[in-house]
């Protein structure tokens, strides 16, 4: 079975037993289980893995782990194609297919490279110089060739097949980090008592002691301790899972992602999904990263972070090279150099500090490891791949020249201190370790290991333990937590020195963040040009931006900037962390919160029915209503027409349950509405109903509708579909703020009723026969008056309103009886023709009897600009009623309504139309505006509902109704908005 | 003569799903043949309120908002400061309780066609639940007996631990088709059979 030329005959943590099949560019190649994308590529000898963002420079894998700049991966196929995934982080699973990235035609023969000619023009802020000009608009221009030439991989627009989730999760303790100072707080924690979720990125516990030999006492303490973790029932592990964000209120984001080796899209499972943990204490374990140096041509493949040198051996099996050069100002590095050693590669050690601890150098000789001290690195010699280094000795500047085939760096550790960052809590500058650590924590947030700078194993399992354990007891749990503690043989003490950075040359570039191709010359160009600050320096150079965040170039970045700056580090600032701190896809922020399920859809008790009987559909606010009835027409346009002339000339039935419904009780139920309508409420007899208008604060309709009164205490009121929300909450606040002496309960009853609206000049007879023992007559039940019945133990609820103008009775019966009575009206008057009318119709024929809906109360206008003032109480105070007065409300020149008769007969009016005077230029913003359109079937011409300048002032006139989106212009005359039947004599027959 | 048509009578027929394994870790069922009023107190007559009202419910109202007590004709929860939902099976006591509150200390309002009742059991329940949920369901926190008034799929609904694994919930009637499809299809995963029950025990 073949290994790959560069997999290491045993060792690491991959299983050799399931062998892998995977695609790079087409190609097929084979790893195991166990390894990562990265891990695989590098065991087949593929070091060449991109190409860079600007300057299309040969790049491979720099890091590990999940700061990786270089190695980006475009995953998948069709809509499964995911760009921009670290191969660091990508288990290798069978079948996974991967495409390098941003080269033309191939990232092996990349005819882009040549861009790099063009380097001296493609400094910082270049864009912002030279594609602004000729001309304004120019950017315009160039963007499309500017953002082709550069940039990442790109996505695809077909579907994501994928299924991906949200969920809640509750915790008393979080511990974000699996590495030692993680697995010590889980378990303090966790025996405490706390209910403990444990966030590991990784598929394995362990952090850095993952990248160890797997015969250690480091390892042996990790295989312990999972142990002990496993067989605390209180403790959740989440492998796979990044911690992404930190929120108000310990809310944390984490992303879990399913093993692909496990994910079956097919059947429903999640391939990601975005977890929002709430948690009442935090301990951040979150470790370290190592920096890379900065010298020239530092981003040649086969530059590599030590830390992931070790890793590559040590858990992958990766021979790393023949010839190794390990350059470093810390004491990390010098331990994979030694590990390295011994699995056969000849290695140097070019350490920048003068003197180095004895007991290093011991060893190094003992394993045949040369050194060189007082060191500083210049350059990396090769092309596609290194081939050898340029250094200095100390107090020279003669470049000493190393072959070698593989070249790690460790500039220091920076502690991953991102999510920290996430409250709000800057970095402090800790000069023992070189490096920022958190400022400080919220109560019940705390931090151990690597991430506190204790690069110490023992350090890091005490801080651990002592961090889960605070944080059980911030929780409220005191159970008692025994030591766990780690041969000393495993640990190792960590002294660092400033990194040194060679002088800018004129051959080669260096650079400080890999990702976006910035160099020291940019650096130093921005400085030039006065952005200073590390925010401007990083806005103008794209310092530290795009998919890693500039985890491996923040520090580098800020050391050089200090120095140019002639400032202490500690002093120059650091750049605002802010989630998410990886990448995460769009599918897993989106969640199942797509299609259907995008929100939710109201539904009317009736909804059934009507898409079992030929109703189409549409969405109005939540609702989802009967358009029209297929019975009337193939189609809108001729069905509401129908409709329409059903309902004036016989009887038609609709549904109107999506009115708002609201109970109204109380002693002082009728004082509470004579307070909140503008027309009197205060003596509304039992058995009656009123038209009502309510107001808001400024005088501006908030709603109409009616209000019932079934008994003294009792009041039924309805309200428009779309205000109904809106009305609620307003009667709620207004009872327990306002008015909290009047004793009045208000429940909302929406769902608890199916309403259906009786209309048209048969409509008496129509429910004559569906309720024969009732006496609907003039006499019994006339206009606006209201009884409740009982209809065999059901209570029915029957209104004489009308919307339409014509006779019409508002029938109201508990939500699951609806279907029962919509059916026995729709049987029982079935001799009368009567049939079923749909929300086009519906809203067509109020706009002929000229009555005002959510088109017209639009929370702009008043009662007085809707022609409805004199209904406005003249001797009692109402909401609404002191604004109402001033002076710009009672303007004459307010928009207010009118309406419009369309003057040609081919022609029709729009929705949204700008009116203007006939003499007007059509330009501008007009005198108003169309409201509501329909063809009236009385008049037989397209009418409509408006806001006009003036308003009926301007009575007799002509007008023009522009609609420019179309480009249409159409002559109409401004009439009385009730259209028909201005006495109201069709409604009280 | 006038029966009842549940808001969720075309989505039962359509029955249940095997989970990613084969398996069906849960049971939705739709809970029929019970009523629901809301009642509430005006401030300064409670006492009169729960002379009222212990006759008829043979039990004292719940003495804090967010709990609920089980008395032998109905579940009372207490919703608010001064509202409570009757949750019975006791078809006479909807029609006792208008009767039996005067209006001067308090109001009756039915609204047993206002909430569609599920039931949600099984060992992946709170799995299931914590999709959408975002309070904590675990079983030493929201024992059995509590209840919460909170969201689902942007509707306000009310849940409550009637079981071990088992937890009731009452959600808006016009939106409960879209909440079932919600429901169902972050089960898929799970696996669930459908179920119609009749409440015998409330």
């Amino acid at each position: 079975m073949s290994r790959g030329p560069h997999r290491l005959p045993r060792g690491g943590r991959i299983d050799r037993e399931r062998r892998l099949r995977f695609f790079l560019d087409g190609r097929p190649l084979h790893g195991f289980a166990g390894d990562t994308l990265a891990s695989a590529l590098l065991a087949n000898g593929i070091t060449l893995i991109g190409r860079s963002f600007k300057y299309h420079r040969p790049r491979g894998f720099l890091a590990a782990g999940g700061e990786e700049p270089n190695g980006l991966f475009t995953l998948g196929t069709g809509g499964r194609t995911t760009p921009n995934v670290a191969g660091t982080l990508t288990e290798l699973h069978d079948g996974l297919t991967a495409v390098r990235q941003n080269g033309w035609p191939s990232v092996n023969f990349d005819l882009m490279a040549l861009t790099s000619w063009a380097a001296p023009l493609l400094g910082a802020g270049f864009y912002y110089k030279t594609f602004m000009g000729p001309r304004r608009g120019s950017w315009m221009f160039y963007e499309p060739f500017i953002r082709r030439a550069a940039g990442l991989g790109r996505a695809v627009h077909e579907h994501d097949p994928d299924r991906y989730e949200t969920r809640h999760l509750f915790t008393d303790v979080l511990v974000i980090g699996a590495g030692s100072a993680g697995l010590a707080a889980a378990r303090a924690a966790g025996l405490a008592g706390a209910r403990v979720v444990l966030a590991e990125q990784d598929s394995l516990l362990g952090g850095r002691l993952l990248s160890a030999g797997i015969d250690g006492a480091g390892e042996h303490w990790r295989v312990r301790m999972c142990e002990s973790l496993r067989r605390l029932a209180n403790v959740e592990i989440l492998r796979r899972t990044t911690a992404i964000g930190l929120y108000d209120g310990n809310t944390v984001a984490l992303v879990e992602r399913c093993g692909n080796d496990r994910l079956d899209p097919d059947r429903d499972e999640a391939r990601e999904s975005v977890v929002t943990l709430r948690a009442r204490a935090i301990v951040y374990a979150t470790g370290a990263m190592e920096r890379p140096l900065v010298f020239n041509d530092n981003d040649r493949p086969g530059v590599m972070l030590a830390s992931a040198a070790q890793s590559y051996l040590n858990r992958f099996a990766v021979s790393m090279g023949r010839s190794a050069v390990f350059a470093t100002n810390n004491d990390g590095a010098w331990r994979t150099a030694l590990e390295l050693a011994a699995s056969g590669t000849a290695v140097t050690i070019l350490d920048q500090r003068k003197t180095v601890d004895g007991t290093l150098c011991q060893l190094a000789h003992r394993a045949g490891v040369a050194v060189q001290t007082g060191t500083l690195l210049t350059r990396a010699l090769g092309g596609r791949a290194v081939e050898g280094v340029l250094f200095t000795m100390a107090g020279s500047t003669r470049a000493r020249r190393l072959q070698c085939d593989l070249l790690c760096v460790s500039g220091g550790w920076s502690p991953t201190l991102h999510l920290t960052s996430h409250t709000g809590i800057k970095p402090v500058y800790m000069a023992a370790i070189d490096a920022f650590v958190p400022g400080g924590f919220a109560a019940g947030h705390f931090g151990a290991g690597a991430v506190m700078g204790e690069f110490s194993l023992v350090a890091a399992i005490d801080a651990g333990s002592e961090a889960g354990l605070s944080a059980a007891r911030h929780a409220g749990y005191t159970g008692a937590v025994d030591q766990c503690v780690v041969a000393q043989e495993a640990d190792a003490p960590y002294r660092v020195e400033p990194a040194l950075a060679p002088a800018p040359s004129g051959r080669g570039k260096a650079f400080i963040d890999f990702q976006n191709d910035v160099t020291t010359r940019d650096l130093m160009i921005a400085h030039q040009e006065g952005f200073v600050s590390v925010e401007h320096l990083k806005r103008y150079t794209t310092l530290g931006m795009g998919t890693d965040q500039g985890k491996t170039s923040n520090f580098n970045a800020i050391r050089l900037s200090a120095a140019e700056r002639g400032l202490e580090i500690a002093a120059a600032g650091t750049t605002t962390f802010r989630p998410p701190y990886m990448p995460v896809s769009i599918g897993a922020l989106a969640g199942r919160n797509i299609g259907q399920h995008f929100r939710p859809i109201r539904r009317s008790p009736l909804h059934d029915w009507h898409v079992e009987n030929g109703a189409a559909l549409i969405e109005a606010g939540p609702w989802l209503r009967a358009w029209y009835y297929r019975w009337a027409g193939a189609g809108v346009k001729s069905a509401y027409v129908a409709e329409m002339q059903l309902v004036r000339s016989g009887v038609g039935l609709a549904d109107v349950s999506s009115l708002g419904k609201i109970d109204v009780q109380g002693p002082d139920a009728a004082e509470f509405l004579n307070r909140l309508y503008v027309n009197a409420f205060a003596k509304l007899p039992v058995g009656k109903a009123r038209y009502g208008v309510m107001l808001n604060d400024d005088a501006t309709v908030l709603d109409d509708g009616t209000c019932a009164r079934f008994a003294e205490t009792r009041y039924f009121i309805t309200t428009t579909t779309a205000q109904a929300e809106e009305v609620i909450s307003r009667l709620e606040f207004l009872l327990q703020t306002a008015w909290v002496d009047l004793d009045v309960q208000v429940v909302p009853l929406t769902d608890e009723w199916c309403g259906m609206s009786v209309a048209g000049p048969k409509a008496r007879s129509a429910l004559g026969l569906a309720l024969p023992d009732q006496d609907f007559s003039d006499s019994s039940l006339p206009h606006m008056g209201c009884r409740e019945i009982d209809l065999a133990g059901v209570p029915l609820r029957i209104l004489r309103l009308s919307f339409s103008g014509e006779l019409a009775f508002e029938l109201y019966v508990p939500a699951d009886h609806g279907v029962a009575l919509w059916e026995r009206l729709l049987a029982r008057a079935a001799p009368l023709g009567i049939r079923p009318y749909g929300l086009e119709a519906l809203a067509s024929l109020r706009i002929e009897k000229g009555h005002v809906a959510g088109l017209e109360l639009d929370h702009r206008n008043t009662i007085d600009d809707l022609g409805l003032g004199k209904m406005a109480a003249k001797d009692k105070h109402f909401v609404g009623c002191a604004l109402r007065e001033r002076a710009d409300l009672r303007a004459p020149q307010r928009w207010s309504l009118v309406g419009l008769e369309c003057l040609e007969p081919t022609a029709k009016l729009r929705g949204g139309a700008i009116l203007f005077a006939s003499d007007d230029p059509i330009a501008g913003h007009g005198r108003g505006y169309v409201t509501s359109v329909t063809w009236s079937t009385v008049l037989a011409k397209f009418i409509a509902l408006g806001l006009y300048q003036g308003g009926l002032n301007h009575e007799g006139q002509e007008v023009v109704c522009a609609y420019p989106l179309k480009g249409e212009q159409v002559r109409a005359r401004i009439v009385s908005p009730i259209f028909i039947d201005p006495n109201a004599e069709r409604l009280r027959v | 003569m006038f029966e009842r048509r549940s808001a969720l009578a075309g989505k039962i027929a359509a029955g249940g799903r095997d989970g990613v394994r084969g398996q069906r870790t849960l049971r939705i069922s739709e809970v029929r043949g019970w009523g629901l009023a809301q009642i509430a107190v005006f401030g300064g007559r409670e006492v009169e309120f729960g002379h009222a009202l212990r006759p008829l419910v043979d039990a004292d109202l719940p003495s804090a908002v967010g709990m609920q007590i089980a008395g032998k004709r109905a579940k009372i929860f207490r919703t608010t400061q001064n509202q409570y939902w009757v949750v019975t099976t006791d078809a006479p006591l909807m029609a006792e309780l208008a009767l039996g509150v005067p209006p001067a200390v308090g109001t009756v309002t039915a609204l047993s066609h206002s909430r569609v009742r599920l039931a949600v059991e099984g060992p992946a329940v709170r799995t299931l639940l914590a999709k959408g949920i975002a309070i904590d369901l675990h079983s030493t926190v929201f024992r059995v007996g509590h209840f919460a008034q909170t969201g689902l799929q942007h509707t306000g609904i009310l849940i409550e631990r009637s079981g071990a694994d088992r937890y009731e919930l009452f959600l808006p009637r016009t939106f409960a088709a879209s909440i079932w499809d919600w429901l169902v299809d972050a089960a898929l995963p799970l696996g669930y059979d459908v179920r119609v029950q009749e409440d015998h025990r409330t």
